[in-house]
């Protein structure tokens, strides 16, 4: 007898206003809890954070009671969330208190002193960041500054990724800092930085309300961006005429809201790409005024490898070319030639083409992982671009081309403190002198202190763990034990002699377990913060808790590490004149130096930005404000880059500039790049594409959510998911047991047949959250030569039952 | 026994050691994937489930196989909506007023129930 409520119907609910209120008032007796956390919960102190999740970046107001986190809301006047929270933000309050909390430093051991084959023993802090210094020490003295190795995250808070960078690159005179960002969306920052000149999405938030089409490359925006997806839907919802196609390798959720579902074959959306700007020339609907007005042209190097090989090495050179030279690039790329490599149907090319061709419907296009997790990735980034240059659809409300991200602060901390080995703050690079020498002069350390050239990229530090060239290996806010690909030969890496692993974390992890000195860390409201989202938007938040027994933040351990190396004078001179603030809770680090440690690294941190495009406000400015979006420039944050009226780096009467490129003509670029096939493809031997990923309910290694008990209730193991064509195949049911192996590993794993999310034929889909299935001892390490990103999305395994 | 260990250590120190040796050095945790039981109790059979925490959203008790959110139809709303009950006389707990506009219509922000109403296994 169900009846289904059509979309018709919703809407009209709209009409329905006097007796539903009046019904309304009475549901208040059913849901007691519901209205309102804050009138619900008295006694409560609230104050704003960020969420510790994805890199949406939701406004949390955080309810403490007697020292502990005990609910949050949604924060109402945040923009980007309105009062909204998914069901990874309503676990907030347990994160902090799971069972295992690391309270102690612990060592390996054997017979009272530091071991390699000891066991991990608690210890002092003293003696635990001495033994941390002396092995930094002694790395460098055996191999050279580059072989004491730090490897952050997209969770570090600004201060914390900016302390860090200084210390190596102005202190220790390293470039040895990557950060788990490098396999998450490095291949976005190169895109960015090859057809913009400039990194960061030129569009925000306020785009979705205006929207006619989304066009998902790849991301799977219903589970792993809910609050963005909450955006889409409503816009759906509202606007009759709005379309969502999901271009995808499976199905998902996202689907459920589709115009279309289009399955195509893994690494084709270079094809597709490529397909769709060939109808767009030849069906004369690009904006050729703005081409000619705002674009270039440029190919690089093609045939350019997979990093596969220790060492590897690429330089790309670009040429420059012009529109005629780039009709000829895309023409092979015919539809009966885009669906011979991805499988979709000329019309569904026609149609998407129809999309981004129409000058009335205004298009958003997403992609997270998909596309950066691949090793043309950079390319790919460049290819969906050249479809918003082409038409013009760029930077105006509602088109906008939206590389999200992952992390709470893949933006705010590793993207702009640039806590990679070739970055410095605000898009420098260390192989720029001028940038070095601009840095050197902010830091006030002598001309020649940066090293000119990178070390290793994250795959290629890890490498360089196994070939001895690395030595020391510290890691924070990550789990680079289980998240790393190719698992096997990096966590035997770690257990050679000789190699030094110290892990900062909260809870004992995959990575915890192979580390010879485990820090405890203080975590989100323990310690004073700032994240950066997705849309620019930087995000402060204070103390509110203290952390369990001795963890220390991770700023506290870094500045501790720095006046243990000899390097206090670096920071001191930060902190000058910076005050603790008065009548209030400070950070255990800002308690530690007696000067507001976190506003003075900040402070220092936004001279590198002022001026040229990267303005963030003064520090205080942030602790008022639900967020500011930069650049901020006259106490004005920027919803649009690039255009006129929205962005006050856009010369009067340019209308658009991209100055990104100001050396060159303040034009973006419009690339040619190919179709090139992936590294490893499914064969007779191991006939199934692998691809890892998230589910809703978790985030990246699961090491908070998996104490969160109603996600973990919700979604308790990772499962390997199968098409039933697939499954029926192998003889093989929902819930069996099975043994996927590649060439590099093998896993058991529970497999689910049609489930919520359903690989096309000859896929299988594991998430990776789940540390009982260490997936990723499975993954290839190719990656793109030009990020240097791995390719998380593609390799070729086989599955059979398990015994 | 003790011999063919000490002998093992010795042996690894002096190698390098080969990648099982050290897997024995720092035996890692076994893995143990678990089976996921999905909640297959039928909507209607469930009562509700105790909030998390007051504000927090309640989790769903029941099986959500064969529902869909789309963008036509919204299979939870069939229950949940005031004035859509089953006719049996079954009282789902229904939307709360956060989650309707002015007009007492649902917010289409609040239209993806199960983005933050988590589900349950067994």
């Amino acid at each position: 007898m169900k009846q289904r409520i059509t979309r018709r119907e919703f809407l009209q609910w709209g009409g329905l206003s006097v007796a539903a209120v009046t019904v309304g008032g009475g549901l208040v007796a059913l849901n007691p809890f519901e209205a309102n956390a804050v009138e619900l919960l008295p006694g409560l102190t609230w104050d704003k954070a960020p969420c510790r999740f994805c890199g949406t970046g939701c406004s949390v107001m955080v309810g403490v009671e007697k020292g502990k986190v005990v609910a949050v809301k949604g924060d109402p006047d945040s923009p980007v969330n309105e009062g909204a929270l998914c069901e990874k933000g309503y676990a907030l309050p347990f994160i902090q208190y799971g069972a295992d909390r690391l309270t102690k430093p612990l060592i390996r051991k054997k017979n009272g002193k530091y071991d390699k084959r000891g066991k991990l023993t608690e210890a002092s802090w003293d003696e635990a960041m001495g033994l941390v210094a002396a092995k930094a020490k002694e790395a460098i003295a055996a191999k050279g500054p580059s072989a004491a190795a730090m490897f952050g995250s997209g969770q570090w808070t600004i201060w914390e990724g900016y302390a860090a960078s200084k210390l190596w690159k102005a202190g220790l005179r390293s470039n040895s800092i990557e950060v788990n960002a490098r396999h998450c969306m490095a291949s976005a920052v190169t895109g960015f930085m090859t057809t913009f000149g400039i990194d960061e999405p030129m569009g925000s938030y306020d785009d979705f309300a205006h929207a006619d089409a989304f066009i998902l490359w790849g991301a799977n925006m219903a589970e792993m961006h809910p609050i963005l997806w909450a955006k889409i839907s409503e816009r759906l919802l509202t606007n009759t005429a709005a379309k969502l196609y999901n271009l995808t390798t499976m199905s998902n959720r996202s689907s459920d809201m589709a115009a279309k579902e289009i399955l195509f074959t893994p690494q084709s959306d270079l094809a597709l790409a490529n397909g769709i700007a060939r109808l767009l020339l030849k069906n004369g609907t690009i904006d050729a005024g703005f081409v000619a007005k705002h674009c270039m042209f440029k190919r690089g190097k093609e045939n350019i490898g997979y990093g596969l090989e220790d060492g590897f090495k690429f330089k790309d050179e670009p040429v420059a070319t012009d529109l005629e030279a780039f009709r000829a690039f895309v023409e092979p790329y015919t539809p009966e030639r885009v669906q011979e490599l991805s499988g979709v149907a000329p019309e569904v090319l026609a149609e998407l083409a129809a999309v981004y061709g129409d000058p009335k419907v205004k298009v958003m296009s997403f992609w997270t992982m998909g596309m950066n997790q691949h090793t043309r990735g950079t390319w790919i980034n460049n290819l969906v671009y050249n479809l918003h240059l082409l038409t013009g659809k760029i930077s105006s409300p509602g088109n906008v081309p939206f590389s999200l991200t992952g992390q709470p602060s893949a933006c705010g901390t590793t993207r702009e403190v640039g806590t990679f080995t070739h970055r410095l703050p605000a898009d420098m690079v260390v192989t720029n002198p001028a940038h070095r020498a601009l840095s050197e002069k902010l830091w006030g350390v002598p001309a020649g202190t940066i090293p000119d050239k990178p070390s290793y990229t994250a795959v290629e530090m890890t490498r360089a763990l196994d070939n001895g060239e690395v030595l020391f290996f510290w890691s924070m806010t990550t789990n680079p034990f289980q998240s790393y690909p190719k698992l096997n030969r990096y966590r035997d890496a770690a257990l050679k002699d000789g190699r030094f692993i110290v892990v900062s974390d909260v809870y004992p992890t995959r990575s915890t377990e192979i580390a010879d000195v485990v820090l405890p860390a203080a975590m989100w409201v323990e310690k004073e913060g700032a994240f950066g989202n997705a849309e620019r938007r930087t995000q402060f938040w204070r103390r509110m808790t203290d952390a369990p027994g001795e963890a220390k933040s991770d700023l506290w351990q870094i500045l501790e590490f720095a006046k243990r190396m000899g390097h206090e004078e670096l920071f001191t001179r930060s902190f000058k004149g910076h005050d603790l603030p008065a009548g209030r809770k400070v950070s255990d680090a800002s308690a530690a130096w007696g000067a507001y440690v976190e506003k003075g690294l900040f402070e220092e941190y936004r001279r590198f930005g002022l001026g040229h495009g990267h303005d963030l406000a003064p520090f205080d400015d942030y602790h008022a404000a639900h967020g500011l979006r930069w650049p901020v420039v006259d106490g004005k944050e920027t919803a649009i880059r690039f255009r006129e009226g929205y962005d006050p780096y856009v010369p009067k009467g340019a209308g658009v500039s991209f100055y990104g490129n100001e050396a060159a003509g303040s034009r973006a670029v419009i690339w040619q790049r190919p179709y090139e096939a992936p590294p490893e493809i499914p064969d007779r031997e191991y006939p199934f594409w692998l691809s890892t990923g998230r589910v809703l309910e978790h985030w990246h290694s699961g090491t908070m959510t998996r104490r969160a008990p109603p996600l973990q209730n919700a979604y308790p193991h990772a499962t390997a998911n199968l098409h039933p064509d697939d499954a029926a195949r192998l003889g093989l049911k929902g819930g069996e047991k099975i043994l996927i192996s590649s060439r590099r590993g093998a896993v058991k794993v529970h497999a689910e047949v049609g489930g919520r999310v359903t690989p096309q034929k000859g896929m299988v889909y594991v998430p990776w959250f789940d540390e009982d299935v260490l997936i990723n001892e499975l993954t290839l390490d190719a990656y793109c030569p030009i990020s240097q990103q791995t390719d998380f999305k593609k390799c070729a395994v086989r599955i059979e039952r398990a015994s | 026994m003790r011999t063919i260990l000490l002998a093992a250590v010795v042996l690894a120190a002096a190698a390098g050691a080969s990648a099982a040796d050290k897997k024995a050095l720092r035996p890692a945790k076994a893995n143990r994937p678990g089976m996921n039981r999905w909640n297959d109790q039928a909507p209607g059979s469930t009562t509700p489930l105790p909030r998390p925490y007051p504000g927090a959203p309640p989790s769903v008790p029941h099986g959500i196989a064969g529902l869909a959110i789309t963008r036509d139809a919204n299979s939870c709303l069939d229950c949940h909506l005031e004035g859509s009950d089953m006719g049996d006389g079954h009282a789902a707990t229904k939307v709360p007023p956060s989650h309707l506009d002015a007009k007492a219509a649902l917010i289409g922000k609040r239209y993806q129930c199960l983005q933050c109403h988590a589900t349950r296994t067994k």
